[in-house]
């Protein structure tokens, strides 16, 4: 067995060196195995170059043995399937303990210092155990994947197979893939498996044959299982994010500055439908469609429709708690404008939106608009051309006071003082 | 006499024309699993890309195949350069030159390379912008380019082959967010597009010539050859970034975080007091800070060269910002006296170099807030752990400190409760301001009638 492991270790010592070095700089870069915070997951993709250098490590596994009858070799000896299987797995364990350990070492002492406040024995812990996950899988599967074509580049071409399959498995829109797909992925663990005890002497040709054959019969099982309840079951299971109120899974949760509202997207089956939460005591409600929203001062919701459906055309609406029921205000004529350029009279109660050709105010309270001010948009073009890179137009608007409200010109970038009065208000 | 010498010249054709039809022979027999898989995979691929919004798992599995391709591109071209010294039958039989075999080899998989770049983003440039096939192409002869010099370099195919990891951790990613974003047309993408041809196109010209290079000074010593192969690459490397900067018009011009500089604006609810960005175009080394109080006709300008985010009204005279130069490694957190139109240092803290910069790159990740009494501020910038995540900074304005409170995660939104602050991140964290501790931020939701 010792002879074995010197074996294995002469010929794979430059790919788990690759292995732990990779882990080690790519945690040091602060990309790599998880170091330190309270979550449970990072969003680096770099993270999956150690697995890959996992991968790679296992794919040299049976490769040797393939050439030239070595195999065969090997076999004449006083050697078995099993010795020479655990030479192999023991090599990839200690790789896998040793790449956790220099990782996570390679994090605590070369990670910026602002981050070392955050590292704490529990993150370390976390990181290399997920690592450690990662890494095992992806040098098992490497593994069994040398045991189809001879040296690291026969591994790869079974794998470039393999995955093609897979995504095409994956993508398939005419039905949900549920054990074909989890079994097709464990696939060939097992078809390596039957190769190294049956197959390692056979010809490159014959193991071919018999690892695809392996993985076909698997994913036809998981075509047959796909057809049962069972796959509907775990179809439900899988989908049942926010179906129950314990396993909240929100996105975009857009919190008002003061924290009173919040408007968020939510996992309704594999859905996101948006809706806009009161947070004093979690009244919600389901909003038609995908929206911005922005905060007005005295809690109400500003939201723009995008206008992408025809059912909701672009247009502004003010949304406003009225004790237990959340009621829309719609501003007509408000589709040419954003939430950007917008202001609150000091009693709050009525709105004064800013856009390019058009200044109006909405009355919060009935919902009337009203003009304030309206320029030529022909003429206003060619001052923006004329005045490259600068935003014209009139968004520049404030309240004097209850009743008057002001605007910057957009031709001599003077100040305009109007009463409401003389506007309709 | 002059048919002899006709015959001659026919059968010496006709050997060289025997000659090439058996190594391309030999290239077909040796490399048709790779441009096989390579061409279904890539092919495969092509569906899975369009949709623009992909999340989850499904997202990811589809970017694997041409993750894939990229490495066995890698790996042929690292071992046909392994193979360029071997005595094969090709150079014992043939009264060839030694190099003719090599180049050869090289010629007709750099063919394949190209003709699998065109069969992978053939189709999907052509539904979506004929620019794309271009970068998809030099992407694929790129994999495939470093793979040959760095194992010519090197002398060995596995250094080679390990030249297809950097690739896949620098470049890829790009590629595909720059493919995923070009189909919903932005400016933005379109111009990191071009950005990206142009460091491609470097590294293939780079890679071309050293190739070049290696077969023509056949007489150098082998210790040169490997040099001047390096020399070559990295000159292309560098000429075309000095091209890019060139085309920018120096660093501070053309960068994306001009953009969102300017898109910021601070106002009060009723719009009398607004602080805006103003940019002169064309851009100049400066922006304006642009301050208006319109209820009192009252304006002050400041003009600066740091890039600052608007981070709030701090009383009625005073405006926050905070600061960082691209090369530095502390953030500023300054006040600017409007009374006195004067910018005044609060404090700094340390910080890692370009935070700001990348997250003014990033529209989206960066977010900053200072709760309405002025005491606390919050500011969320890309994070150095991930790639699509932000940290999040807590400043105590009184104590002059700042603190990392989460890392690797991304908040939509900031909002303050009390003493806590609070992070729009996909599962909303609720921050002590005092202890820094983080709890989750809970919401029990119970639907109303609308």
């Amino acid at each position: 067995m010792r002879r074995l492991l010197w074996k294995e270790w002469k010929e794979r010592w430059l790919w788990i060196a690759l292995w732990i070095v990779t882990g080690a700089v790519t945690t040091a870069l602060g990309k790599g195995q998880f170091t330190c915070g309270e979550q449970w997951q990072t969003t680096s993709s770099w993270m999956f170059v150690i697995p890959l250098t996992a991968m790679l490590a296992g794919l040299g596994g049976y490769g040797s043995e393939l050439h030239g009858g070595r195999a065969t070799f090997l076999y004449s000896r006083p050697v078995t399937w099993k010795q020479l299987l655990a030479a192999k797995l023991l090599l990839g364990f200690v790789a896998v303990i040793g790449s956790g350990i220099v990782s996570a070492l390679a994090g605590c002492l070369l990670l910026p210092e602002e981050y070392h406040s955050l590292i704490t024995p529990h993150s370390l812990a976390v990181g290399a155990l997920i690592m450690a996950g990662f890494t095992a899988g992806a040098y098992l599967l490497g593994l069994a994947f040398s045991t189809v074509l001879p040296g690291v580049a026969g591994g790869l071409l079974v794998l470039v197979g393999w995955m093609a399959v897979v995504t095409t498995v994956a993508g398939l829109s005419i039905y949900k893939p549920v054990f074909s797909l989890i079994l097709f992925i464990f696939s060939p663990l097992i078809a390596g498996f039957i190769l190294i005890r049956f197959g390692i002497t056979l010809h490159s040709a014959a193991r071919l044959r018999r690892f695809i054959l392996t993985i076909l019969t698997i994913a036809a099982l998981g075509f047959i299982l796909d057809r049962t309840p069972l796959a509907t079951m775990l179809v439900n299971k899988i989908n049942s994010w926010g179906s129950k109120v314990a396993q909240e899974l929100f996105r975009d949760n857009n919190f008002s500055p003061d924290a009173r509202y919040v408007y968020l997207n939510r996992y309704v089956g594999d859905e996101l439908v948006p809706c806009l939460v009161r947070l004093s005591d979690g009244r919600f409600s389901f909003l038609d469609s995908s929206i911005s929203v922005g905060w007005l001062a005295n809690g109400d919701s500003l939201a723009a429709y995008s206008g992408i459906d025809t059912k909701y055309p672009r247009e502004l609406h003010v949304l406003q708690w009225h004790g237990q029921e959340l009621r829309t205000l719609r501003i007509k004529n408000s589709g040419y404008l954003g939430l950007k350029y917008h202001a609150l009279s000091p009693d709050g109660r009525r709105l004064l939106v800013g856009g390019e050709t058009v200044l109006q105010f909405c009355d919060l309270t009935t919902g009337e608009t009203h003009v304030v001010a309206k320029v030529d948009r022909a003429k206003l073009r060619r001052m923006v051309r004329r005045d490259k890179g600068r935003l014209n137009g009139l968004f520049w608007c404030w309240w004097q006071s209850t009743n008057e409200v002001g605007y910057l010109d957009p031709f001599t970038k003077k100040r305009v003082l109007i009463q409401l009065s003389e506007c309709g208000g | 006499m002059m048919e002899t010498r006709q015959d001659d010249n026919l059968a010496s054709r006709r050997r060289r024309d025997g000659v090439t039809a058996r190594l391309l022979w030999k290239e077909a027999c040796q490399a048709w699993p790779w441009y096989l898989f390579g061409a279904l995979v890539a092919v495969l691929a092509i569906p899975w890309m369009l949709p623009r919004e992909m999340y989850g798992w499904r997202g990811q599995v589809r970017d694997y195949p041409w993750m894939l391709v990229t490495l066995a591109m890698s790996v042929q071209g690292a071992l046909l350069a392994a193979e360029r010294n071997r005595q094969s039958y090709a150079n014992t039989h043939f009264s060839i030159h030694p190099e003719r075999m090599p180049a050869f080899a090289f010629g007709v998989n750099l063919l394949g390379v190209l003709l699998l770049g065109l069969a992978a983003g053939g189709w999907f440039a052509m539904r979506i912008d004929l620019v794309l096939l271009a970068i998809i192409m030099l992407y694929f002869t790129l994999a495939f380019l470093l793979g040959y010099v760095v194992a010519a370099v090197f002398g060995k195919s596995y250094a080679g082959i390990l030249s297809g990891i950097p690739l896949l951790m620098l470049v890829y990613p790009q590629l595909i967010d720059q493919l995923r974003i070009h189909t919903t047309f932005s400016f933005d993408s379109f111009y990191t597009l071009y950005e990206a041809m142009l460091i491609y196109g470097g590294l293939v010209a780079g890679s071309l010539l050293a190739v070049g290079f290696l077969l023509l000074s056949r007489r150098l010593p082998l210790l040169l050859r490997r040099a001047g192969m390096v020399l070559i690459l990295v000159l292309g490397l560098f000429g075309s970034i000095i091209i890019q900067m060139l085309l920018q018009g120096g660093s501070f011009g053309g960068d994306g975080d001009h953009y969102t500089i300017a898109e910021q604006r601070l106002a009060t609810s009723a719009g009398t007091r607004v602080v805006e960005v103003v940019l002169d175009y064309p851009p100049k080394p400066y922006y304006t800070l642009l301050y208006n109080n319109y209820r009192a006709v009252r304006e002050a300008r400041q003009q600066v060269t740091m890039p600052y985010l608007l981070l709030g009204f701090d009383g009625p005279d005073s405006v926050l910002l905070i600061g960082q130069r691209r090369w530095e490694g502390r953030m500023h957190v300054v006040r600017w006296r409007l009374a006195e139109n004067r910018l005044e240092p609060v404090f700094d803290f340390r910080i890692r170099r370009g935070a700001l910069h990348a997250g003014l790159a990033d529209s989206h990740s960066h977010l900053a807030s200072l709760r309405p009494d002025g005491r606390y501020a919050a500011l969320q910038l890309p994070s150095l752990l991930g790639e699509t995540a932000a940290d999040l900074w807590l400043l105590d304005l009184q104590q002059k400190q700042a603190r990392l409170v989460l890392v690797d995660q991304q908040a939509t939104s900031l909002a303050w409760q009390g003493d806590s602050l609070i992070a729009g991140t996909p599962v909303p964290k609720k921050i002590s301001l005092t202890t820094g501790t983080i709890s989750r931020f809970s919401l029990r939701l119970q639907e109303v009638r609308r």
